[in-house]
């Protein structure tokens, strides 16, 4: 346990071997993980818990790790040595909690850099329990905490301005503060969180990021995983069509032949469609995404901007932090509505998760997307982006007016800008691949199978004939527009592959990409969502979410076509 | 002079007299390091009723202009 931000996820990944997801930022642990670890040749379970100011939690992540520690025997409390006299109003919480505790003093290199000395003699006096200085980005120090055991500490019950007293008379014995010089990291930090310079660098971030993204996911496009499907395994697909003939098994593996032709994105075959989905229109777009949000996330940019967007999001009843979800969501919803445990209220959490879901694409749609309108141009692409982003804050101004509740305000603390360390980066980077080829292949698979059965029985033509006035007459999409709707409640990528075949028009794009985004999560996301919020309001949000679809895909429809 | 750490300008800086408010806020900011005491620095204000970003020990954090009219500095 510890406060948000002081490596307890990385301590816990070299204590157990078990990879788990880390940031430079407050909040990136929202669940717990179990692991094992062999404690002075005894075998223990270790459970890494989100990070918590007090054993009072003010966030349901806070309320996670007050929960586990009720069920454990032993405590490993890792704190910031950088930031001690605040972290050590934790460690006095637990120690008066009375479990046998390790204290570990993380970021220990930071200290020299920050010009403080802890005398760690001292402190292990005072708190009757062994204190480990460790560096666990490099791993220095985790023997030392492996090899030592957990002392059952001794410490009287305080009140809350006794153990501040308490805090003051350690601090003083064990740590001194010599003046440093402000370093080049140090003046970038401030100057991205002036209002200023801030903006600016916030507009370059973001404008960087973007092409970057779209200059990997293009690159990986074209030159390799292009070359590789059109070049080595068209042959294949097309001799394994020889053998299969005329039948049944041949419109479901391959699928339907374009002017006598495999065409990748359009024969919707499991083995056609169905890998090149996955692996050549959107794993380069997964991939690019969470290099870049990985280098933002373990830099420490993401706090910064939350501070710079902040007063926009007081506005629509969330605060700056709440730029987690969303960015998440750009990702995936799921860890999206996940790391909506950050924030405070209810009510917070609702708008939140509710905005995501309705007006956050995740980068596999995204990608689809850009596949399906990316013919028109920057226009295309704008329009729908444009439009979803007037539909959060839309959205989101009506849902804090007229919802119950608290917003509070933010409260954050600002980590130091870091280099990130490569190795962890790509770490992350492998296991966000990794859950993606485990979690979401299958289902665009079994996504393109459905597709195919619905077809073959006649059930989308059936299903488009009864909704006809209102994705006909509504959204001005052709009836077969439907099976994408139906697609769209498991995977909304191969939803969106499913119109490609239709060959609808600039608006009919737009129309039906926005529709698409907004009507209901994937159902990844929607049990993730039923589990955070409770059913009731789960319930609401899938109602605002289906009426504001079709409302803003009949406005859009409208305006589109009186102005192209 | 004491005023309230809202009506505090970018790169002043003063010593936090008292905390006002609910008490499970106290605690929270307490708990953050904003108590009684402890000197503070401007580092920024976000424009249009943004967050102040105050530096204490070294360490940055954004708090919000409803809860910086809570805490009373002396300058």
């Amino acid at each position: 346990m510890g406060n948000p931000n002081v490596g307890k996820s990385v301590i816990f990944s070299r204590l157990t071997g078990v990879n788990v997801i880390t940031s430079n930022y407050p909040g990136t642990t929202v669940g717990f993980k179990e692991g094992t670890v062999k404690f002075g040749g005894e075998k223990a379970g270790l459970i890494d818990v989100p990070g918590s100011y007090t054993l009072d939690p003010t966030s349901k992540a806070e309320e996670v790790a007050v929960e586990m520690l009720e069920k454990g025997d032993m405590v490993i409390n890792v704190v910031d040595s950088t930031n001690l006299e605040r972290n050590l109003h934790l460690t006095l919480e637990l120690l008066e909690y009375g479990l046998p505790t390790i204290v570990v003093l993380n970021l220990w290199d930071e200290t020299k850099h920050k010009g403080i000395t802890i005398d760690v003699d001292k402190l292990r006096e005072h708190l009757g329990v062994p204190v480990i200085p460790t560096v666990a980005v490099t791993g220095e120090g985790i023997k030392e905490l492996i090899g030592s055991t957990p002392v059952k500490p001794s410490q009287p019950k305080r009140t809350e301005d006794e153990r501040w007293t308490e805090i003051g008379r350690i601090i003083g014995e064990v740590q001194t503060v010599t003046h440093h010089h402000h370093t080049a990291l140090e003046l970038l930090g401030d100057a991205s969180i002036k209002p200023l310079s801030g903006a600016i660098i916030a507009i370059g971030v973001m404008a960087i990021a973007f092409e970057f993204i779209r200059l990997i996911g293009e690159g990986l496009i074209g030159f390799v995983f292009d070359p590789i499907f059109e070049i080595y395994y068209k042959p294949i697909m097309e001799g394994l069509g020889g053998v299969l003939g005329d039948g049944l098994l041949f419109d479901v593996v391959i699928g339907t032949l374009i002017e006598g032709e495999i065409d990748f994105t359009q024969s919707m075959g499991l083995l056609t469609t169905g890998l090149y989905v996955p692996f050549a229109m959107v794993l380069p777009y997964v991939f690019a995404f969470y290099l870049g949000l990985g280098l933002l996330e373990d830099s420490g940019y993401l706090p910064r901007l939350a501070v710079l967007v902040d007063t926009i999001m007081h506005r629509i009843g969330l605060h700056g932090l709440s730029i987690v979800p969303m960015f998440l969501g750009l990702g995936c919803n799921v860890p999206g509505a996940l790391s909506t445990r950050v924030l405070e209220t209810k009510k917070q959490r609702f708008i939140a998760s509710t905005l995501m879901a309705v007006a956050i694409p995740c980068i596999a749609q995204i990608a689809m997307i850009a596949g399906l309108v990316g013919e028109y141009g920057v226009i295309g692409f704008g329009v729908v982006f444009l439009t979803l982003f007037l539909v959060w804050l839309i959205l989101g101004l009506i849902l804090s007016r007229v919802m119950k509740g608290e917003s509070p305000e933010i409260f954050l603390e600002i980590p130091p800008y870091r280099i990130p360390a490569l190795v962890a980066t790509f770490k992350k980077l492998w296991m966000r691949i990794r859950s993606f080829l485990s979690d979401a292949v299958p289902f665009m698979l079994l996504g393109v199978l459905i597709i195919n059965g619905l077809y073959s029985f006649g059930i989308i033509q059936f299903i488009g004939e009864l909704t006809e006035p209102l994705i006909t007459g509504l959204l001005g999409l052709p009836s077969e527009a439907v099976g994408a709707l139906v697609v769209g409640f498991l995977r909304k990528d191969v939803a969106i592959g499913m119109l490609i075949p239709l060959n609808l028009n600039m608006n009919q794009a737009i129309v039906a990409s926005v529709v698409l985004a907004m009507y209901f999560p994937c159902v990844a996301t929607f049990v993730v969502m039923v589990r955070e919020l409770g059913v009731l309001d789960m319930l609401k949000s899938s109602v605002i979410m289906i009426s504001s679809a079709f409302l803003v895909g009949g406005l859009l429809n409208l305006i589109l076509g009186v102005v192209l | 002079m004491e005023t309230s750490l809202v009506d505090l300008e970018k790169g002043d800086s003063g010593t936090i007299t008292q905390i006002t408010g609910g008490y499970g806020q106290q605690r929270h900011m307490r708990s953050l390091g904003v108590r009684e005491g402890k000197e503070i620095n401007i580092v920024a204000k976000q424009p249009i009723g943004g967050p102040i970003i105050i530096d204490i020990d070294g360490n940055q954090i954004a708090i919000g202009r409803g809860m910086a009219t809570r805490v009373m500095v002396k300058s």
